[in-house]
């Protein structure tokens, strides 16, 4: 049994925006892949490698996986709780600082799910191409 | 939702991801298992690169999971340092997804050789410590010296060289070697050790 919980948000029509992100054109097998593959070994690390997860200076509820593909930047960002529950509500591809707008989306998001639950659901490991 | 076996396995179907998956459990997962087996081994990322012969910003990469560039010779010699074995193998994708989902939080710390609970079937020592060439003479299948006594076991935190055995294997170890056994117990009438003598 891991020792953590991953979870997507939801959107208000209950789509997982999350796994629609990581199924989209921005994002290449490759780097969905190993998105999906830290979030396995994560999920049992009571602590998690700065290599892997990092803290965003002036968001301090925010964090963000640390994926690089080809170069490029592939950001899940999310917060921790309640309890050991990680819950990503936000992504970009960014090889530089994050935009504002993007981390000030990943917060409502954070508010929201915070204020309802239901706002999101066990991460979603199958690809939409596999999903019966 | 379905249980994240099933949903892996569905991506199994896709071999590019099968491919890509079984290249992550290692680029993903062995940066953060050779930290936190550094973590307890030394005080820091440069302690441990001066036990490779490496430097420090050598064993950053090491660590971090975007590197992807880990050789079997740099496995080989991080193995060696951390006291430990290495294995490279191919195997089905049934054991890959299983380890994949199955994985436990001891995983990332693997023990030393002399930790290993597991070598203690293969521990047999004197009263007096180990007996290492003795050992090596059953290996070869040559029968023990007449009269040896060898604790096999003990219980509680005691030890040989601190690798406890449970008492129960005790006697199938002695039946394998075709010794006859006996079994002590202390005052208290707790079972302390069992000691096997050679015919």
């Amino acid at each position: 049994m891991p020792l953590w919980t991953f979870r997507d948000y939801l959107d208000a029509g209950g789509t997982n925006v999350i796994r629609q992100w990581m199924d989209s054109d921005e994002v290449p097998l490759e780097a969905a892949v190993k998105i999906d593959t830290r979030i396995l070994f994560l999920a049992d690390l009571p602590v998690w490698p700065p290599q892997y997860v990092s803290a965003i200076t002036g968001w301090p509820d925010l964090l963000e996986l640390r994926v690089v593909y080809a170069g490029n930047q592939y950001r899940p960002l999310g917060f921790y709780g309640p309890g050991y529950e990680f819950t990503i509500v936000h992504a970009a591809v960014e090889k530089r600082k994050l935009p504002r707008h993007v981390l000030v989306t990943a917060t409502e998001r954070m508010n929201i799910v915070r204020s309802d639950r239901r706002r999101s659901c066990a991460h979603e490991f199958r690809k939409k191409s596999t999903a019966g | 939702m379905s249980s994240v076996r099933s949903q892996l396995l569905a991506n199994f179907q896709d071999k590019k991801y099968r491919d890509l998956f079984v290249a992550e459990q290692i680029f993903s997962g062995l940066p953060a298992k050779i930290r936190s087996m550094r973590m307890r081994r030394f005080d820091s990322q440069g302690a441990f690169a001066g036990a490779l012969g490496k430097r420090q910003s050598w064993v950053s990469q090491l660590e971090n999971p975007n590197y992807g560039r880990l050789s079997l010779t740099t496995l080989l010699e991080i193995a060696a340092v951390f006291d430990v074995g290495l294995r490279v193998d191919f195997v089905p994708f049934s054991e890959v997804l299983d380890a994949a989902t199955s994985r436990t939080r001891e995983w990332f710390d693997v023990p030393t050789y002399k930790e290993d609970r597991g070598l203690a079937e293969a521990q047999i020592a004197t009263p007096h410590g180990a007996a290492p060439e003795w050992v090596e003479q059953l290996a070869r299948g040559n029968q023990p010296r007449r009269g040896l006594t060898i604790v096999t076991g003990f219980t509680g935190q005691a030890g040989i060289g601190g690798l406890p055995m449970p008492p129960k294997k005790a006697p199938q170890i002695a039946g394998d070697l075709g010794i006859t056994g006996t079994v002590n117990q202390s005052a208290s009438g707790v079972l302390s050790e069992r000691r096997y003598a050679s015919a």
